[in-house]
């Protein structure tokens, strides 16, 4: 690849960044890459495809919106110019218009794009469930999820907000909300491994441990901790429930050795580790028994032995040798044996006698002795009653082993319950067991009785003064308190130290003053080289999970240091800690997430039982309660790291310790295009979204109707998944209230598709719509809610709706409103649609402080009506919903008009930063006999595990002319395509077939492998045998594989068949023809000589202008005459623009790139002969001028235009002006023209205020509709509200009557809110007439472009090519395409200019391929082919043959499935193909 | 811990219950109630219809007491509630008051204070089976700008502490609809109606009890059954309870018998058949 990086002439960078990857993004990104400019395309979220993606059809043609999108999205992710960026922000921008630097931030996604092909198994293996974001929350997705099946790129990402609590308190960082997931999912192997991930002893911390991660659990702030020790407990009593696989040992590797002093839980978990990377271990134990403090210092009752020998047996089988019976008695000899290193893990085993008289009587024990003894099954000889002092866990140890060998036994405790540092479980449990408890009471002397055994014991009681470091209430005696009780025994249970008995001061192991091993807390080195000492020794007492924390980093320290590495362990980014507030927990409860739920009470033994024996107190959990516990899990951190995804990856793409990068790019401008967010309609709570389960927002719908959604396209009540019968949809939610004063513009319309497609999926559905205002002002629109209206029966209602009330029975929601006859009525729905509004998300918002640009008091960008797309801030423009609510159309031609913006400020630096790519010289394969190479793709399992994958591939290896065939675990894996062109090589294959997913996806990349290899890119051939196979067919392996056959058979049927297609380079005419001199052609013409390009303006007119001239201000007071001067200057003095008044083009040939006009020019006899590159059509529109309501029989009836012009020149004296009444819709929306004239509404409403500006005391009346004050024009209509404009309604049906009796005119109407008539004597009547298109049939017929029955030209795609015309070459922009404002012309025009650009930019462009030919021997010139062509591309030439310009046809083949003669091929896919699959599918021999 | 107690006129004279069960739960909770000393009238009902000024001064005299207290003052009774909370915003738009205290209703208290967890382990003897809906009537938490409430339309805190106590509390959508308390005297009609309403729904959805934090709601749901009865042809006999009452009696409080013997319709009857209270018929008493 050649890639020349140089800036342009005035310091000019040639690149652009846009921001955000909806369809505006991708648009504008598309446009500036195709002419010629680098495109940096930043999306925050994991994939391109904005709001469209989400969309399940699309207003007013009912597309599906992820078919027509789907195409751009692989254009945009295979542009070799277009650098697309996900999971990235904007952090910073410096720089000035023509030269920005640009900081951008890309966050993590734990995936690498680069080597993720998309196969899904991680998502499959992932635990962790979260509501789905792609379906509006309505259904759940995994952590690990790709946003959408077609998204661009096809990878995925892990969602994964941070570290859960619960992980973080815990000191071996045990991933408990992985485990808990895996449990959830009944995987209980699988959560074993997760939790064996950090610790060792699952068995035994699921018993005993102190479950720190419990107290950390967000779930308290709710309700209660979930109980993470029994889940944990659960799984090892599941798994260790049958049989044991023996554990692999390992083979040793490393040639030093490490001895560990102490088989506890720290020394074993170090010996796992370090065995685990291949040195032999030697564990040297002094007891006869494994397992340290666990085996001899925790009773049975609460740990039993098998527990234990388990956990060991699976540490020593690794190949651990452990020597019992074997202490260490002095350090040095360790080394004599030839270890290369020590951990000292002794443990603390030696428990305190406190000073005190009498302690040393016989009878007086010490906890960790008597403990051992019991538990070695050597009790100690006991009187009847016994006295504990201490409350610790080993106390209450002590106390309950003493009631099960029969005694009666008390507590002391010198401080009170509070202090008390027992689980508070375990008081519970001593107690009902018969354990007394003697608070702040602490003994001072061991009274003997005489024989030197223990009679009694002296004790004080205690009160609390203040605190002591430890934070606790110092406990104080109180004097005079002191008394005597008899008893038997006296367990110390005061604390545990460690025995160092074997470290002499020689060896230079040095010690703390609290009798410890001195070491570094982070590398656990002691103070001789080569010993490290970690767990209880070094800390003293301290809990198991924390032994195997210190174990695992002093194993990884012990790793290091012989290794001869720096023994400070390397820094590891930190993910923050997930602490929810409880706001954010209420907001989960608000949404309906999180119920209260409190924790599953563990059952426990009987009391009774228990005092008899030693068996396990806690009975763990069922099945069922572990289920109930572990749905309490609120998933903290979304992703656990339970490495699931990273064990199945067959790509290894999964990286968890992915951190934030920054970058820095160069570009010349910004385009900022980041959308919208649909209001959180949960807010407006009395419609009881997220707490009423059938009431749904729009965009849920809008997914519960899409084929890709949760319920396939099936319309199904969330609660009961009935189909409903009778929904209601509420406009206007989040829009125009106090909140929001504006009109989100697309929702009326969205309705009503949401509606005709839900009765088109279920007849019986029978959808209301519940509006203000239906502002179908778009082109089509209104036909559209005709439609709705009268063929498919969708009800409308005028009326807003206050609040919906559930029945909760059955679920069903009540609505009151006002019916047609102003009754109050209420009336019961299955399902409510909340039509929710646009709103600016709140990172757009971020984004605009970063960058500096000025938002409007709503929080969208603003901008001005004379330049819509340009920002505060110079060289940022912004396209889309952040400009103001907006339909795809509008976004799209936003979007273009924003690149034609950006690309205009930096034409001199086109080119400089395009990439080109060079390929090598293609191979002849002509005279060569096929030579096939068949790679059949196993996706990992998702066809390995259905489709007998070797089979397919030996069955490939034996058709006919195939040389070469083989298997991969991807094909579409960045290696394969290594061995693709070594095969090709290799083999001199010149045909390649891949057996995989779909050629919508993956075609390209592998053409353009061959490509690479030498090959023709139509030497190739592709068999879905995944998402048409393996997918559909999981259950029926064997018919799947032999369809699988079946597929690829056809494939290579037809690969031996294909031919090289070449395409032909054209020259283009670097020159532009505009058609219209008004508002957008003056426009359009400008822009196109800003970019450098000639351009011819043609105007059919004496003078520049159009309906510009009769306009005088905006609706905002913008001064509309200065603006039109300046823009007929900017026309007139440049050089590069040649207009032509009066002018008719009576001629018009060629093709894109080659066209010619001519023209006339008024009088003169000559025509001109115009050759140009691409053609604009602005030819705009009319006012009507109509015939009813007396206009031109009465001078006191004006048009709204006249009325604007006599208010600006002083014609009109508002002085004078007592009423003025103005009639809205006059010659719009009726039969004739049944279209929205869209301008009207707002004029009447800048024409109202400005008679009320002038003189406040002239009623004004408008007779209205709909008013239909789209977007931001709501705050004027709101105004002219205040200003004491009176808006009065009236229906089609009963039209106001105009007469003029007695000199005065009376208006008459009915008023269908109060049910009557009323009348009115205007001073002027006022009359919003229809914007009529220009008479363009002959123009229309001359270029060859298509017209809508209203005579607005028709562009090529409604949504998504608003200003192209199917033919390619050819825009359209203005109102010749249909009504608008002048900031939505100047968005059009500029729009236009930039998809004018992407041609005239080139030198040359390619055609053919794909595409018709005619064999003109064969042709018998009928017709067929020119009346079925959708493009109006053949012609019969002057041989009477048909003739199809290459540079036209777009390759779909229609005209040769009709021709009748046969004499239209289609390249690539000729009759011959066709035939050889139907045969190779049809023979059965597969 | 100590808060300010403003019991208003109701606490001390028809909804005693509610007023010793929320001492009484007050008290099992460790917390001191200090009655405000020298406290007036709230102003509610009639003043703050007639003579701004004069409501305004009622409440401000109130709040000026609570301020030389220093601690929060909890108002049990909706109606004060919002009266008190209402002139709180309204001064302290005037800046320069003393905000050392809050004013906040005896849900909000529980809440803001933590001792709903704590109250959770005070259970003695949870209220299974007991199937109610919470009503929170007008005042309790509307207009927000006045309450701050967040969730205006369906308000959770009563139902999420009555589920501590082991309950059901049943979502329903009229949590916040009038019950007419305003109207008692003036338009009986409306009141019949409105409460009638909310009998309707409360046993649509299934509940066999309504729980209440106002003595004004709590009165007039209360008193009204027989007479709505008879119109409606329908038999309401559902107890209306103080969702102090309910946590006094979770908490196993000895007084529960002798605050539920004041209601019109008598509790113990439901209790009873779930084993709430002890076994005897209470058919009449």
């Amino acid at each position: 690849m050649k890639k020349i990086e140089q800036q342009g002439d005035n310091g000019k960078v040639g690149a652009v960044l846009v921001v955000g990857g909806g369809v505006g993004g991708m648009q504008a990104a598309l446009d500036l890459a195709n002419s010629g400019f680098k495109v940096y395309l930043t999306e925050e979220g994991t994939a391109i495809g904005g709001r469209m993606a989400q969309l399940d059809k699309t207003f007013p043609t009912n597309d599906c919106a992820m078919c027509i999108i789907s195409p751009k999205l692989v254009e945009t992710g295979r542009h070799l110019n277009i650098e697309l960026m996900t999971d990235t922000e904007v952090a910073k921008v410096e720089g000035k218009a023509g030269d920005f630097t640009v900081t951008l931030r890309h966050k993590p996604r734990y995936i690498d794009v680069a080597k993720c092909t998309g196969c899904t198994e991680c998502a499959q293996v992932c635990p962790v469930i979260i509501p789905n974001r792609f379906d509006g929350g309505i259904a759940t997705q995994r952590a690990a999820y790709k946003l959408y099946p077609q998204a661009v790129p096809n990878a995925y990402a892990i969602e994964k907000k941070g570290i859960a609590p619960c992980r973080h308190a815990c000191p071996s960082g045990q991933r408990a909300q992985g485990y808990i997931a895996l449990i959830r999912e009944n995987r209980y192997e699988d959560a074993l491994r997760v939790i064996k991930e950090d610790n060792p002893f699952p068995g035994i911390c699921g018993r005993i441990c102190n479950h720190r991660c419990e107290n950390a659990c967000n779930r308290a702030l709710l309700d209660q901790a979930l109980d993470i020790r029994a889940l944990k407990r659960f799984v090892t009593d599941i798994v260790y429930a049958k049989p044991r696989r023996p554990v692999q040992a390992i083979t040793p590797t490393q040639t030093t050795r490490v001895a560990i002093v102490g088989a506890g839980p720290c020394g074993l978990t170090a010996a796992q580790d370090l065995v685990r990377v291949g040195y032999p271990v030697t564990v040297f134990e002094a007891l006869p028994v494994a397992g340290g403090m666990l085996r001899v210092g925790v009773p049975e009752y609460r740990l039993p032995k098998e527990i234990i020998e388990r956990e060991v047996a699976d540490i020593v089988d690794l190949g651990v040798d452990l020597r019992l019976n074997s202490p260490v008695t002095n350090l040095d000899d360790v080394f004599k044996q030839g270890y290369d290193a020590v951990l000292i893990a002794v443990g603390a085993h030696e428990g305190i006698r406190p000073p005190i008289p009498g302690a040393d009587l016989d009878g007086v024990l010490i906890n960790t002795v008597f403990l051992r003894d019991v538990r070695l099954n050597r009790p100690p000889e006991l009187g009847d009653r016994v006295v504990v002092i201490g409350s610790g866990d080993v106390a209450m140890d002590c106390a309950r082993t003493a009631v099960r060998l029969g005694k009666e036994v008390h507590v002391h405790y010198r401080r009170s319950l509070n202090e008390a540092t027992a689980d508070p479980l375990e008081i519970e449990h001593a107690q009902a067991e018969g354990v007394t408890f003697h608070y702040l009471s602490n003994p001072v002397e061991i009274l003997a009785d005489g024989k030197n055994r223990v009679a009694g014991i002296r004790l004080v009681r205690m009160e609390l003064g203040e605190p002591d470091e430890s934070g606790r209430r110092r406990p104080m005696p109180v004097v005079g308190s002191e008394h005597v009780i008899p008893c038997d025994n006296v367990i110390f249970s005061v604390g545990q130290r460690a025995g160092l008995g074997f470290i002499p001061e020689s060896v230079g192991v040095g010690l703390t003053r609290e009798a410890t091993i001195a070491v570094n807390p982070n590398t656990f080195a002691a103070t001789r080289a080569g010993v490290f000492a970690a767990g209880d020794v070094t800390k003293g007492t301290a809990f198991v999970i924390e032994a195997v924390d210190s174990g695992h980093k002093a194993a990884a320290s012990i790793h290091r240091y012989l290794q001869g590495e720096d023994l400070e362990p390397p820094l590891r980014p930190q993910l923050p800690v997930i602490t929810l507030t409880k706001e954010e927990i209420n907001e989960r409860v608000v949404h309906g997430e999180v119920h209260v739920t409190p924790r599953v009470r563990m059952q426990a033994r009987t009391v009774e039982e228990r005092k008899r024996s030693f068996d396990e107190v806690n009975l763990g959990f069922t099945d069922e309660e572990a289920q109930a516990e572990a749905a309490r899990c609120l998933a903290c951190g979304v992703c656990s790291e339970c490495l699931s995804c990273y064990y199945i990856c067959g790509m290894k793409a999964i990286d968890h310790d992915m951190v934030e990068r920054l970058e820095e790019v160069k570009v010349g401008s910004i385009i900022l295009s980041p959308g919208f967010e649909v209001y959180d309609a949960v807010l407006s709570q009395e419609y009881g979204l997220g707490l009423y389960p059938n009431v749904l927002n729009a965009l849920q719908f809008e997914r519960v109707l899409s084929a890709s959604g949760p319920t396939m396209g099936h319309i199904e009540r969330p609660s009961d998944g009935k189909t409903p019968r009778k929904i209601a949809f509420l406009q206007c939610v989040g829009s125009r209230d106090s909140k929001h004063p504006y009109c989100s513009s697309v929702c009326c319309m969205y309705a009503t598709k949401e509606a005709i497609i839900a009765k088109e999926h279920e007849r019986e559905i029978e959808p209301t719509i519940f509006f203000i205002d239906m502002r179908a002002y778009g082109k089509g629109f209104d036909a559209y809610f005709e439609r709705a209206r009268g063929e498919h029966g969708v009800r409308y209602v005028r009326c807003m709706i206050s609040r919906v009330v559930e029945d909760p029975r059955t679920k069903h929601l009540q609505i009151t409103y006002v019916d047609e006859s102003g009754e109050i009525t209420e009336e019961t729905f299955d399902m409510v649609v909340l039509s929710v509004g646009m709103t600016p998300s709140r990172s757009a918002r971020e984004l605009a402080k970063k960058l500096s640009v000025d938002l409007n008091p709503y929080g969208f960008a603003k901008t001005d009506s004379f330049t819509p797309l340009a920002t505060s801030r110079s060289g940022i423009y912004v396209c889309g919903a952040f400009q103001g609510p907006k339909d795809i159309p509008e976004t799209v031609a936003q979007a273009s008009g924003a690149a034609g913006a950006a690309s205009a400020m930096l034409s001199e630096a086109r080119g400089t930063m395009v990439a080109v790519k060079e390929y090598p010289e293609q191979r002849d394969v002509s005279g060569e006999v096929p030579r096939i190479g068949v790679f059949v793709c196993r996706c990992g399992s998702n066809i390995g595990g259905v489709v007998d994958v070797p089979g397919l591939r030996e069955y490939a290896a034996s058709l006919p002319d195939v040389v070469y065939a083989e298997e991969n675990l991807y094909t579409c894996s960045q290696d394969t395509q290594v061995k693709i062109r070594k095969a090709i090589e290799e083999y001199r294959l010149n045909r390649v077939v891949v057996a995989s997913c779909s050629p919508r996806t993956h075609e390209p990349l592998f053409q353009e492998t061959i490509r690479e290899a030498g090959l023709n890119r139509y030497l190739f051939e592709m068999a879905n045998i995944r998402d048409q196979c393996s997918w559909v067919h999981m259950s029926q392996k064997e018919d799947a594989t032999l369809k699988a056959r079946g597929l690829l058979r056809m494939s290579i049927a037809n690969a031996r068949l294909v031919r090289p297609l070449e395409k032909q380079s054209k020259g283009v005419v670097r020159r532009a023809l505009v058609i219209g001199g008004g508002l957008s052609g003056m426009t359009a013409a400008t822009g196109l000589a800003k970019q450098g390009f000639e351009v011819f303006l043609v105007e059919k007119q004496g003078e520049l202008g159009g309906n510009l001239r009769h306009l005088y201000t905006t609706v905002d007071g913008k001064d509309v005459r200065k603006f039109l001067q300046e823009l007929r200057e900017q026309v007139l003095d440049d050089a590069r623009i040649k207009v032509f008044l009066n002018a008719d083009i009576t001629n018009f040939s060629g093709y894109v790139g080659n066209f010619k006009t001519t023209l006339t020019v008024g009088s003169e006899a000559a025509a001109y002969e115009l050759e140009h590159g691409v053609t604009i059509v602005a030819t705009g529109g009319d006012e009507l001028k109509p015939r009813e309501y007396l206009y031109g029989e009465d001078r006191r009836v004006l048009t709204q235009l006249e009325l604007e012009k006599g208010l600006a020149t002083g014609g009109i004296n508002t002085s004078e002006l007592r009423e003025v009444v103005m009639v809205q819709c006059v010659g719009s929306r009726n039969e004739e023209r049944p279209y929205c004239s869209r301008v009207c509404c707002a004029e009447a409403v800048k024409n109202a205020l400005s008679i009320k500006a002038l003189n406040p005391k002239t009623r004004v009346i408008i007779l209205y509709r709909d008013m239909r004050m789209y977007g931001f024009l709501e705050e004027h209509y709101a105004r002219a509200r205040h200003a004491g404009v009176r808006f009065v309604r009236y229906e089609e049906t009963r039209k106001p009557q105009v007469s003029a009796a007695n000199g005065a005119l009376e208006l008459a109407a009915y008023n269908p809110v109060l049910r009557e008539s009323v009348s009115f004597h205007p001073d002027l009547l006022v009359l919003s007439t229809a914007t009529v298109p220009a008479d363009t049939v002959q123009l229309a017929a001359t270029l060859k472009v298509p017209r809508t029955t209203d005579g607005f030209f028709l562009e090529a795609h409604m949504k998504l090519r608003p200003v192209d015309f199917a033919s390619e070459g050819i825009y359209l922009c203005g109102m010749a395409h249909s009504p608008k404002l002048i900031d939505e012309s100047l968005s059009q025009a500029s729009a236009a200019v930039s998809r004018a650009c992407t041609i005239l930019s080139r030198e040359t462009i390619q055609v053919g391929g794909v595409v018709s030919v005619v064999d003109q021997e064969k042709c018998a010139a009928c017709l067929s082919c020119v009346r079925v062509c959708p493009y109006n591309v053949p012609t019969i030439n002057a041989e009477g043959a048909a003739e199809i310009e290459v540079a036209k046809c777009q390759g779909c083949g229609l005209c040769a499935s009709e021709c009748p003669a046969k004499a239209i091929t289609l390249q690539h896919f000729t009759d011959e193909q066709i035939i050889a699959r139907c045969e190779a599918i049809s023979d059965g021999r597969y | 811990m100590k808060a300010s107690y403003y019991p208003g006129c109701a606490l001390h004279g028809t909804a005693l219950e509610y007023d010793e069960s929320a001492r009484a739960v007050a008290r099992l909770l460790d917390v001191e109630l200090v009655e405000l000393p020298d406290w007036n009238c709230c102003g509610a009902s009639s003043a703050h219809a007639t003579d701004e000024v004069l409501a305004l001064n009622l409440a401000v005299r109130n709040l000026t007491i609570a301020g030389t207290q220093g601690m929060d003052l909890i108002v049990p009774c909706a109606a004060c509630y919002s009266r008190l909370k209402a002139a709180e915003r309204k001064i302290s738009g005037d800046g320069g008051r003393d905000n050392s205290f809050r004013v906040l209703n005896p849900l909000e208290f529980l809440f803001l204070s933590g001792l709903s967890v704590r109250l959770q382990e005070l259970v003695k003897r949870p209220l299974t089976g007991l199937k109610v809906v919470c009503y929170y009537g007008c005042l309790l938490v509307r207009p927000p700008d006045v309450t701050g409430a967040k969730q205006y339309e369906h308000p959770e805190e009563m139902d999420r502490l009555i589920q501590l106590m082991g309950a059901e509390p049943i979502p329903w959508s009229y949590k916040t609809d009038c019950c007419g308390g305003s109207l008692v005297l003036t338009r009986t009609d409306i009141v019949m109606r409105l409460t009638g309403k909310l009998f309707e729904k409360a046993i649509e959805a299934g509940a066999e009890a309504i729980v209440v934090a106002c003595p004004l709601c709590q009165s007039n749901l209360d008193s009204r059954q027989e007479e709505i009865s008879r119109e409606s042809g329908n038999h309401y006999e559902l107890p209306i309870f103080y969702f102090t009452e309910l946590i006094g009696l979770a908490m196993g409080h000895r007084d529960a018998d002798k605050w539920f013997r004041r209601h019109f319709v008598d509790p113990r009857k439901l209790l009873a058949s779930k084993g709430l209270v002890r076994g005897r018929s209470y058919e009449k008493d």
